[in-house]
């Protein structure tokens, strides 16, 4: 399957209420690995995918996170997920599992068929998996309508950046980790979803915010920048401290790390800067990420991320509350 | 030592299994799906089997199967002394690497039902048999840690800073090429001083009975064995376990992990399904290749 085009340069979505750029890059993962196949030495191909879909008036932005150890195919089945997301939010389970209904088993009949032997038998015991984390922007006479959800470790972090920079974290999945360390959900398109792996949220956005979508080792990366500075700030028995603590207790069971021998020490605003300038092209995130991982910062894996930048242009929106949310789990 | 390589092409792993073979592995196991009675030697290689086709599923990536180990199987009794127990095409061979192992199998089709989002669904599938059971002669076991030995010691030559090879020795009774139970000690205590930059050499010991005493499964002290001598020459002969086995060991048996402060690789009078818990553990870092590796860990076994 082809990895979809990269919607890397900024783009931007208006209306009178709202107003959004929109930033995404997909790279393999620092350290990859390659094999020989019939004496012909071939790299890993990266399995996360991500898609964006932007209308005058709302945005659809999703990440997907194949996991190729568990079932065959799963980049092409990530790609399944994002490009077939539909324009209106997916807000129950009821409603993934219809959507997923649609295409389930012709996705895995398909692949079915184009393989044999020892593939074919691992397909049909295992099918293939992948995470999805997706969000639906829409604007409103009132600011900014936000959906969103989240089935797997793929992070979803909410930024406030009132102030120029996003400084306050509003809202994030996945939590809790220890949750995701026991039971890692993802979705098959030979299993029917569960309760216990859909995370979603409805928000209404009326400030200044920032969105990030990403897989893991990347959107833990981030969220460990920004515990790790405010921890920093607020002392050993915050919230914050917790985070981290949790963070490396699921690297060690991981075993992931091993890659990771450093904790963030630089400022979260400015990380938010550089990765910015790094999701301009393809090769600068790429650079960006290998940096990080060659300082133990980052786990080796396939990273993807998404920024999504949301402004409103009003000054008399500044006067309102900061957020409102109807749901969040 | 660390025991946290990540495994890779170009670190891979190894896995040596040492298969007692012995007169003995003729005894009755339990029961087949059938009702029919079948013996530990039948046990042994069946549960072999599934876990070398487990080892293989693990590596298979949408463009075949990946060289992340190298495998191996010395039996130990269908002759008067040890020696790799390859069959056909890999007669001979030592350790071979995970894809040939794939490639170099006795397939048969199979009807199973897999479950599709809820629906029972017949689908033909691939059985694969590398090894049969053999319950012929004497248990050289001492032989088969020695061969285990100069083997690994070539392979850790070729990967230095791998994960350090994983060995398994399953068996149902007492060496009987040794003259002393300290003969016997040694090789064992020889094989687990190999070293790679990543940590001793792990031999995890499994001794099948499947009588009516209860089996006991990766011990962290001598007195929860049995008064036997035998188990605690065994004992002396396992490695203590990594940190990350430990891990995955107290989460399979519910054990308190701060009350379990070490654990043996090892398990005495094992049941058939003590036995397939040992393998799974003892193979779990096949699990462990990157992050997304760790999702089929958590997962479990399939």
């Amino acid at each position: 399957m082809e990895q979809p085009e990269p919607d890397s340069s900024q783009a931007g979505g208006q209306t009178p209420a709202a107003i959004w750029t929109v930033q995404g890059q997909s790279v393999v993962k620092p350290g990859n690995d390659r094999f020989t196949i019939a004496g012909t030495e071939v790299w890993r191909a990266n399995e996360d995918r991500f898609h964006i879909n932007q209308k005058p008036d709302r945005l659809l932005a999703a990440v997907a996170d194949g996991a190729g150890a568990s079932g065959l195919f799963c980049g092409a089945w990530a790609e399944t997920l994002v490009s077939r997301l539909p324009d209106d939010p997916l807000q129950t389970l009821t409603a993934l599992d219809s959507w997923m209904a649609g295409f389930c088993l012709d996705f895995g009949r398909n692949q079915a068929a184009a393989t044999a032997g020892r593939q074919h038998s691992k397909l049909v015991r295992e099918g293939s998996c992948s995470t999805l984390t997706a969000c639906w922007l829409k604007t409103t006479d009132f600011g900014c309508h936000l959906h969103w959800l989240g089935y797997g470790d793929s992070p979803l972090l909410l930024l406030d950046r009132t102030d120029g920079a996003p400084d306050r974290l509003l809202e994030w999945h996945p939590r809790p980790l220890r949750l995701l360390q026991r039971d890692p959900h993802l979705l098959n398109w030979k299993d029917v979803p569960t309760d216990a792996g859909f995370r979603s949220g409805t928000l209404n956005l009326e400030r200044r915010t920032c969105m990030i979508l990403a897989t893991d080792a990347v959107g833990l990366y981030l969220l460990s920048c920004y515990h790790a500075q405010n921890a920093r700030l607020t002392g050993s028995s915050s919230a914050h401290q917790s985070f981290l603590h949790e963070f490396e207790e699921m690297q060690d069971r991981k075993g992931g790390r091993r890659d990771l021998v450093g904790q963030p020490s630089g400022f979260f605003s400015s990380e938010i800067q550089s990765l910015r300038q790094a999701l301009l092209t393809e090769t600068s995130f790429a650079i960006w990420l290998t940096d990080r991982y060659q300082k133990g910062l980052i786990a080796n894996d396939d990273a993807t991320v998404i920024i999504i930048d949301v402004e409103f242009p009003e000054p008399e929106m500044l006067q309102t509350p900061l957020l409102t949310s109807e749901a969040s789990p | 030592m660390a025991y946290s390589q990540e495994i890779s092409r170009e670190r891979r792993g190894a896995f040596l299994f040492l298969v007692d073979q012995s007169r003995s592995m003729n005894k009755p196991f339990g029961f087949d799906e059938s009702g029919r009675e079948i013996t530990r030697a039948e046990v042994v290689a069946n549960t072999l089997n599934a876990t070398l086709e487990e080892l293989v599923n693990r590596c298979m990536r949408d463009e075949g199967v990946r060289d992340y180990f190298d495998v191996g199987i010395i039996g130990y009794g269908r002759t008067n002394r040890a020696d790799f127990c390859w069959r056909q095409s890999l007669a001979g061979r030592r350790l071979v690497p995970i894809s040939e192992v794939a490639e170099n199998a006795e397939v048969i089709e199979k009807e199973i039902t897999v479950i599709v989002r809820g629906q029972p669904m017949v689908e033909r599938v691939l059985m694969s048999r590398w090894i049969e059971p053999a319950a012929v002669e004497s248990t050289p076991m001492n032989g088969a840690l020695r061969l285990a030995q100069t083997t690994l010691e070539e392979w850790i030559f070729n990967n230095p800073f791998s994960f350090p090879p994983v060995i398994i020795n399953i068996t149902d009774g007492m060496a009987n090429d040794v003259n002393s139970e300290e003969e016997l000690l040694a090789s064992a205590q020889r094989l687990i001083r190999l070293k790679t930059g990543d940590g001793h050499a792990l031999l995890i010991n499994c001794h099948i009975a499947g009588g009516d005493a209860s089996p006991v499964v990766f011990p962290w002290n001598s007195s929860q064995l049995p008064s036997d001598r035998y188990a605690r020459l065994l004992f002396e002969m396992s490695s203590e376990l990594s940190d990350r086995h430990r891990a995955i060991i107290c989460e399979i048996f519910d054990r308190d992990l701060d009350a379990t402060p070490a654990m043996r690789g090892m398990a005495y009078n094992a049941d058939a399904i003590a036995l397939i818990k040992l393998l799974d553990i003892g193979t779990r870092q096949a699990l462990v290749f990157s992050p997304g590796m760790a999702e089929a860990e958590a997962a479990g076994p399939r």
